[in-house]
């Protein structure tokens, strides 16, 4: 059986090689310019209804031109029987026309089998998609009419679009993501700044003044009762860990110096920061280190129960 | 009048124009032309060639006269665009006189330039150098001509202009062509069950139904609720279907590339509908956990 997934030019210039084995030099699409199509009443005995003139280009192996007879292939004919059907998603309206003929036409030669150029087909619009050919889907359909000039085919067929689902890949097209970090940066490698998302998680801050905090803060910062509310809760961190927690502000911007960062007291469980819900507390203060300095990143959690 | 037409047909034109007369090339016997230059007979002239013309036996005339005219330089040529020749391995210059004639319709006579060897490499091509003759008529000087490997008449060479397609999968231009039919189905999802089908026996029993039940679950066109089994039918029966391909796809089979394998069924030959091979294509079950 023949192969149709070529361009008209080259299907034709095949066919002049295989009828004319004896030939000095192979015929080659890009060495010859085809003049003249016409159609042709085939005499007796004969099918070929179609006829051109083959030119040699400049240049070429070839010099003159010659007249041929051959067949074009009639689409309705070759698809017989067999429905073209395309599915693809549209997003256009129930009640508009889903694609123009043009923009199926890589997905029909694809699955077809077949190398039609936008110059060889009418680009017809769909219809609107009511035809209900399938029930619960949109599906319209047009006659593929091949143009007179096509050098190849000639005819008419019937193509149906049905929609499909949306595909993945039209929708996720930047597929490499970013923004999955540890606070500080992935690269451990060197020097880091010390990570405090860990370090109070687990502590209860209960017996603290945490409950007097204000929803809203800034370590060091409010009238006196805030900042001693602050004071128990850093003085509690400090105690626990063992490490040097303290917030002097001196010392903001040093290892442990928490002078300065903002917090959030926030109930639980919260939207927010599902990543500070637990089973254990109902509220939490959320500090987050923001000090300019390179020492720490993240935050800490300091739950508790109100 | 045109530098392309044979030197005396062109000598002869000029002398018509300029003259207002009818004479033919045969109406002259001709001399051997004679460089000029500045003057000729102590007349100035800026021609550069004189040639005697004498009236031939055969003519209605008698006497003769010497004429002024410019032959041209071949070298001039060498700035035309279309300079250029295609031959198929000519061994002197007067092999290309054709050629040249074909690409660029200067006629020039044997006796207009020199005959002399050409060189082509393995591809058949080179550079001639065209001189003219001393006794050219027309021509004077010398140039280099491209020669390339070719000069085929498509008109001699293409002997068969009645070509023998292009085809249908059939002889016939009505069937429904079974290659055609299932060109477009993907039958993935029985890859399990196709791979085992064996190449080269008789598609029976249950192997038979099953593929009845795949073409009638795939299939969206008009035999969808048609397939059967029946060996009595001649329409849409898979029943003494042969199995002559099953396993990976080649380019050397009328079958749909987007897949690696396909499953040949050669349909009984007396089925009218559909007619000829149908190809069931199919790839590896899609795993999801293999990148």
């Amino acid at each position: 059986m023949p192969k149709y997934n070529k361009p008209s030019a080259d299907l034709v210039v095949d066919l002049i090689n295989e009828s004319n084995p004896s030939l000095p030099f192979p015929i080659e699409t890009g060495k010859v310019l085809f003049t003249g199509l016409a159609t042709r009443t085939p005499g007796e005995g004969e099918y070929q209804d179609t006829q051109i003139k083959v030119n040699a280009k400049n240049g070429t192996e070839y010099v003159g031109n010659k007249l041929l007879q051959y067949r074009r292939i009639d689409i309705g004919k070759l698809f017989r029987g067999t429905s073209i059907e395309i599915h693809r998603y549209s997003p256009a309206n129930t009640s508009t026309s889903p694609y123009r003929l043009h923009q199926l036409l890589g997905d029909i030669n694809a699955k077809y089998g077949l190398a039609l150029t936008t110059d060889e087909v009418a680009d017809l619009s769909f219809p609107a998609a009511t035809d209900n050919y399938y029930p619960g889907i949109r599906t319209s359909k047009v006659n593929m009419v091949v143009a007179s000039t096509s050098m190849a085919w000639k005819g008419t067929v019937e193509v149906r679009w049905v929609q499909a689902p949306q595909e993945l890949q039209n929708l996720i097209t930047q597929p490499e993501l970013t923004g999955r970090l540890y606070p500080g940066g992935n690269d451990f490698s060197g020097a880091h700044p010390y990570v405090l998302d860990l370090e109070a998680y687990a502590i209860d801050f209960t017996e603290t003044n945490a409950a007097g905090l204000n929803a809203t803060g800034t370590i060091g910062s409010g009238i006196a009762a805030q900042v001693n509310a602050q004071q128990t809760l850093v003085d509690l961190l400090a105690q626990v860990t063992g490490k040097a927690y303290n917030m002097v502000s001196g010392n903001a911007g040093q290892p442990y110096g928490l002078f300065g960062c903002t917090y959030q007291k926030l109930a639980l469980p919260n939207v927010l920061v599902p990543e500070a819900n637990s089973r254990f507390y109902n509220s939490v203060v959320v500090l987050t280190y923001n000090h300019a300095s390179n020492w720490g990143a993240g935050r800490l959690f300091m739950h508790h129960n109100v | 009048m045109s530098f392309q037409v044979a030197s005396k047909d062109d000598l002869v034109a000029l002398v018509n124009a300029k003259n207002s007369t009818t004479f033919t090339v045969a109406d002259f016997d001709y001399s051997n032309p004679r460089v000029v230059a500045g003057s000729w007979q102590e007349e100035l002239t800026d021609k550069n060639t004189a040639v005697r013309l004498l009236a031939s036996e055969a003519s209605a005339y008698q006497g003769n006269v010497v004429v002024l005219y410019d032959r041209l330089s071949l070298n001039a040529l060498a700035n035309i665009s279309g300079w250029r020749v295609a031959a198929d391995e000519p061994a002197t210059t007067h092999d290309l006189i054709d050629a040249i004639s074909i690409y660029t319709g200067i006629r020039f006579a044997p006796e207009d330039i020199e005959d002399v060897a050409i060189t082509l490499d393995e591809n058949g091509a080179g550079t001639a150098v065209i001189s003219a003759s001393p006794n050219s008529l027309g021509w004077i000087g010398n140039v280099n001509l491209p020669v390339v490997k070719g000069g085929a008449l498509l008109d001699e060479q293409v002997t068969q202009p009645m070509l023998q397609g292009l085809n249908y999968p059939s002889a016939s231009d009505a069937d429904t062509y079974a290659e055609i039919y299932t060109y477009g189905y993907d039958f993935t999802t029985y890859t399990d069950q196709l791979i085992d089908l064996v190449e080269g026996t008789e598609l029976v029993a249950d192997d038979l139904t099953m593929v009845r039940d795949m073409l009638a679950a795939v299939d969206i066109s008009s035999g969808k609720t048609l397939w059967n089994t029946d060996p009595e039918s001649t329409e849409w029966s898979l029943a003494g279907a042969q199995i002559v391909k099953n396993g990976l796809n080649s380019a050397s089979l009328p079958t749909n590339p987007n897949y690696k394998y396909v499953l040949g069924l050669q349909l009984r030959a007396d089925l009218t509908i559909p007619k000829g091979t149908l190809y069931l294509h199919y790839n590896d079950p899609f795993d999801p956990n293999d990148f």
